[in-house]
């Protein structure tokens, strides 16, 4: 025993301080050996299915999740969706360069070459779609008509 | 009992706290403590069994919350706690072991030596009968100074209680000890 607790004990009870203290309590043979293996064991046995699943790797947690037909069409449908919404934005910007580079071209310069291709144009889409193009064309002077017509 | 030191404790929750490393660390604080906190359960419960099982919820429990010990005390009086506050749940559910756990105890005294020593046995016999009829508060005071050899304020941590509080129940649990011992022999 620690002197400084031998001499409390003393001051508090001389009769007390005699005794011998009870012996250590016995413990089976091995018991301390094998304690923490067997506690491991139970710890892993006591985990929660969720907690033994978040130390699977995370390549073979997505593994068996693409080995379900219902979670693998989904997933293929989204991703086909993706490539076409890809494809759209990717057409629409084409498109806005375009469009862009055609507002650039002097106006004189596009009418002289629709002269030239005039050919090339169907007559319907000149007064369809290009209602604003065909309205910045000159008004021909009735002096231009020929009397023939 | 060997006393453990600060860097031990610091080198375990390193362990502990790096999730690669904190079943190893697991082991290690084990390894550390297990013989004290089982011979302090003990104590308290009796038997071999009962203490077993104790140690291994309070093991389980410290496994669980390890992660939330903010270290206001030291590693050593935050699992001696969780030991004596196991202990003390396991007895209120199991009252009627008491006893049983007592003439356990009893019988390896009586049956540890030859009739030379059977006077002292009869006497500590007697210290553990007067050990076990004590209040719980004392009887885990005298546990702690008597037995395992705490200072006041090992024990004022693990218990909650004042030094002054602490030494006040110590001498009353004494006294009462020596009372019973000179009243039964």
């Amino acid at each position: 025993m620690k002197k400084e607790i031998k001499d409390e004990l003393k001051e508090i009870s001389s009769f007390l301080s005699e005794i011998q203290k009870p012996p250590v309590p016995k413990v089976p043979e091995q018991y301390f050996e094998g304690f923490e293996a067997r506690m491991m064991r139970r710890i892993e046995s006591e985990k929660s299915p969720s907690e033994q699943r978040s130390k699977e790797s995370w390549f073979s947690t997505i593994f068996t999740y693409f080995t379900k037909p219902a979670i693998a069409l989904s997933f293929g449908v989204l991703a086909l969706l993706l490539i076409m919404t890809k494809y759209i934005s990717t057409d629409t910007a084409t498109r806005d360069i375009y469009a862009d580079e055609l507002a650039q071209v002097d106006k004189q310069e596009l009418l002289s070459y629709i002269d030239s291709h005039i050919d090339q144009y169907d007559t319907e889409i000149l007064l369809d779609d290009n209602t604003d193009l065909i309205e910045n064309f000159d008004t021909p002077y009735p002096d231009d008509i020929p009397d023939t017509l | 009992m060997a006393e453990v030191k600060f860097s031990e404790d610091h080198e375990i929750l390193r362990l502990l706290r790096n999730q690669d490393t904190s079943d190893k660390g697991f082991r290690l604080l084990m390894g550390t403590y297990k013989e004290r906190l089982y011979y302090h359960i003990r104590q308290m419960v009796g038997n071999h069994e009962d203490a077993d099982d104790v140690l291994q919820n309070v093991f389980i429990k410290v496994y669980r919350n390890v992660q939330n010990f903010q270290e206001k005390s030291s590693l050593f009086t935050w699992l001696y706690r969780i030991a004596t506050n196991e202990a003390l749940n396991f007895l209120n559910s199991n009252k009627t072991k008491q006893t049983v756990a007592l003439d356990e105890v009893a019988f390896n005294i009586t049956n540890n030596g030859s009739e030379e020593f059977q006077d002292e046995n009869e006497i500590q016999m007697k210290l553990l009968q007067a050990v076990n009829i004590l209040p719980d508060k004392q009887k885990q005071v005298f546990n702690l100074r008597y037995n395992e050899e705490m200072s006041y304020e090992e024990i004022s941590q693990i218990l909650e209680t004042s030094v002054g509080a602490l030494k006040a129940s110590y001498h009353h649990a004494v006294k009462k000890i020596e009372s019973y011992i000179k009243g039964t022999i």
